[in-house]
């Protein structure tokens, strides 16, 4: 929307005449078309027909679909595994981002050093855990926290350290799929924050050193507030990926979410309920509850950068 | 819908899910060596209309000596295999079919048979080809779980799971218990015998003695001639004196920690097996191959006696053909081959798949078979006896959902966050929920 708006406002003001402007004024949205085109196929298409479905009990190789209204919804509010899904979801969300943050934000700081050394080569090796395919990290780290042969319970014996079985409550399932989740997205985010400390005027870390800052002090008073804009979207994208959770918990517990739903997301549960349970007209109703919660998470999100911005 | 992209494409994200997760499948070595030509299956039929290619979707590969005979034998047909993860590979053939573009052939397994022989009009009922009069081959019961409600029919048995108990005579000895299998057998005609033997042997080692608490309630429940549902189909789940019983043993294995907590078709199942963490496992008889494949240097270890209760069944498949399919006559023709005495035997000696053909329960090649892995064990024998007095029990669209409840119970006082009474209240509830809708 913000892309033709601000195309047009020059054009009707006539900057290449009365001829051109009727074309000029419709070759944006030629060039926009195609995203919106596949947008429609494959975003807003099967989105709609999802909401259709969660409207019905729907059977996949049956050719009945009965319409029960909003009775999905209904039992998707009094379910106790939704609500879990939900508490879980927040919860490994919360244990993963939080301290992804903290580690990119300090992480990036250091490669901010000018005096560093080997600078491409830091640079590539953070990606290396993100360009990882995703089912190999999951198994790798299945292995780490192994309960019998695991690297983990190997330390924790030689400590003379009860074993852990990580797999199973949900506090350390948790833990074990937030550590999968910031192995992988934390240098991502430093590199983010990398390239938003660097655009940083040096000017004002020269005048914080006249005025006499530490080095905490020019991070937290200059750094901080400087890549303000930076943080908040990369919390907005970590919401949305951290909300969609579902490799991580699919292979390192089961596809229920382990034995009493330690490690059952949101999309866990939608897909269960699909694709386990055969429940389509279900699973389509927590999709679409999922993508309310997304949305007013967003909100929050965009609100909060707008207060931010403002002051 | 968000449909996870691992479901509809298996492509090396799967086979790094069957390297990984490997579950149920008995060959999972010939899977990555399959996986490649997962990409190459995906259109049915083919151009010219002299050359026929069947596409076949499933779990456990194809003998390639098999397929290699056939399509020597059928100049104009080439036979392609698509193997998944256990539970992709159905989930895979649901969309699929949902979508109309399965494959050739399907490759169903029993514990979901009942939720595609509902749906009975998505495949291509078998009469039409004469599929009728090869019933009276099969095991009856069997044969059944092929055939819908309104007689049509569905899928062809391959093979059924009879059981039987593996266990490891070097351990037994150090334990000071008999390491023959006529008397080992002989320490359990029961299940609470069973437990009472390893109740015995947890005392003299300390060590483990079953894999999961589950593996006794899977076991002991198809034993009887009722589970989950009764003849009309209703769900009797909570009052089947015989699920009470079984989870009551199951319970009782944890209890008396025998369980080592580790289950079936994760890595840890396989390292257990391959260190000796437990002496004793339930084995349906496809899973001998896992024991081979997941622990070769315990070869030789092992030996086999019958199961508490004698009489077992635990897995096994059907073929299928997807309605619609082309070449169905083509299809049909290489299932009823296959299927076929001569070949379910050759399959029985290489991959350890039980027959599903009584004729060849008295034959010699059968009786006679031993296996050389588990110290010559008469596998044969064994195998015959335990489904021979099989009793078949209904089964309902949603017994693998009920079972799954059951499975994760058990798997809640294995881990020790649940008491056996709680879990049990708590699977009431589970199942109560998914039988809604």
């Amino acid at each position: 929307m913000t892309t033709s708006l601000t195309w047009r406002a020059p054009a009707t003001r006539g900057r290449n005449g009365r001829v051109s402007s009727v074309w000029e004024r419709f070759t944006p949205y030629i060039y926009i078309a195609p995203f919106f085109l596949l947008f429609l196929a494959f975003g807003l298409g099967p989105l709609l027909f999802t909401g259709w479905v969660s409207l019905h009990d729907w059977q996949l190789l049956g050719d009945t679909h009965r319409y029960v209204g909003l009775q999905n919804y209904g039992e998707m509010f009094n379910d106790p595994r939704f609500w879990k899904a939900l508490r879980n979801t927040l919860a490994i969300f919360i244990l993963s981002t939080v301290p992804c943050m903290g580690l990119a934000l300090g992480l990036a700081s250091m490669l901010n050093n000018r005096t560093l050394r080997a600078k491409t080569f830091w640079r590539m090796a953070l990606l290396v855990p993100n360009v990882t395919p995703l089912v190999t990290v999951t198994l790798v780290f299945t292995s780490i926290f192994g309960r019998d042969y695991g690297p983990v319970t190997w330390i924790l014996r030689s400590l003379h350290l009860p074993v852990i079985d990580w797999g199973a409550s949900a506090m350390t399932t948790q833990i074990v799929i937030a550590i999968m989740v910031i192995w992988r997205w934390t240098g991502y985010n430093t590199l983010i924050y990398l390239a938003a400390m660097q655009a940083v005027p040096s000017a004002m870390y020269d005048c914080a050193e006249i005025d006499g800052a530490g080095r905490w002090t020019t991070f937290t008073q200059v750094t901080l507030p400087m890549i303000r804009p930076t943080i908040l979207f990369t919390v907005v994208t970590s919401t949305v990926g951290g909300l969609q959770i579902f490799t991580e918990p699919l292979l390192f517990t089961s596809p229920t979410g382990g034995n009493n739903g330690q490690g059952l997301t949101v999309t866990l549960l939608l897909y269960g309920q699909a694709f386990n349970s055969f429940k389509f007209g279900y699973a389509s109703a927590i999709a679409i509850a999922l993508l309310f919660i997304i949305l007013v998470l967003s909100l929050v999100n965009f609100a909060v950068a707008r207060l931010i911005r403002s002051s | 819908m968000k449909v996870p992209k691992l479901v509809r494409d298996p492509g090396p994200i799967q086979t790094a899910l069957d390297l990984g997760i490997s579950r149920r499948q008995a060959m999972s070595l010939a899977i990555t060596a399959l996986g490649g030509t997962a990409l190459a299956a995906c259109s049915p039929g083919s151009a010219s209309s002299s050359h026929v290619t069947l596409n076949m979707w499933g779990f456990a590969d194809l003998s390639k000596p098999l397929v290699r005979q056939y399509e020597r034998a059928h100049p104009g047909v080439t036979i392609q295999t698509k193997i998944s993860d256990y539970d992709a590979s159905h989930q895979t053939l649901l969309t699929a079919l949902a979508s109309g573009n399965g494959p050739n052939i399907a490759q169903i397994a029993i514990d979901y048979m009942g939720e595609f022989v509902a749906h009975a009009p998505a495949f291509t009922d078998l009469r039409k080809f004469g599929a009728s009069s090869l019933k009276s081959k099969y095991l009856a019961w069997r044969w059944n779980g092929g055939v819908a409600p309104d007689g049509s029919i569905v899928g062809i048995p391959t093979d059924v799971g009879g059981m039987a108990i593996a266990y490891r005579t070097d351990l037994f000895k150090k334990a000071g218990l008999p390491t023959d299998p006529a008397a080992v057998g002989a320490l359990w005609p029961t299940w609470e015998d069973y437990i009472n033997v390893g109740k015995k042997y947890v005392a003299a080692t300390g060590k483990k003695f079953i894999d999961s608490g589950k593996a006794v309630f899977r076991a002991e429940s198809n034993q009887g001639d009722l589970k989950y549902m009764n003849a009309g189909g209703k769900p009797i789940h909570d009052t089947n004196p015989r699920i009470r019983k079984s989870w009551h043993d199951g319970v009782a294995a944890i209890d008396a920690r025998l369980s080592a907590n580790v289950a079936t078709f994760t890595p840890q199942w396989d390292a257990a097996v391959a260190n000796g963490t437990v002496a004793t496992l339930i084995v349906p008889a496809w899973m001998l191959a896992q024991i081979e494949q997941q622990a070769p240097r315990t070869k030789g270890k092992w030996n086999i006696a019958v199961l508490p209760g004698k009489i077992g069944n635990d897995g096994g498949s059907f073929l299928a053909i997807p309605k619609n399919a082309p070449h169905a006559k083509e299809a049909y023709d290489f299932i009823k081959w296959l299927e076929a005495p001569t070949q379910q035997l050759a399959l029985f000696k290489e991959n350890n798949t039980f027959p599903t053909i009584p004729a060849l329960y008295t034959d010699p090649a059968v009786t006679h078979l031993t296996n050389p892995f588990f110290s010559n064990a008469p596998v044969g024998k064994i195998y015959v006896e335990s489904v021979q007095g099989m009793r078949p029990h209904p089964i309902g669209a949603k017994d693998r959902i009920i079972e799954n409840q059951f499975e994760n119970g058990l798997g809640r006082v294995d881990q020790g966050s649940q008491s056996g009474a709680s879990s049990w209240t708590q699977v009431m509830s589970d199942v109560k929920r998914e039988l809604q809708g």
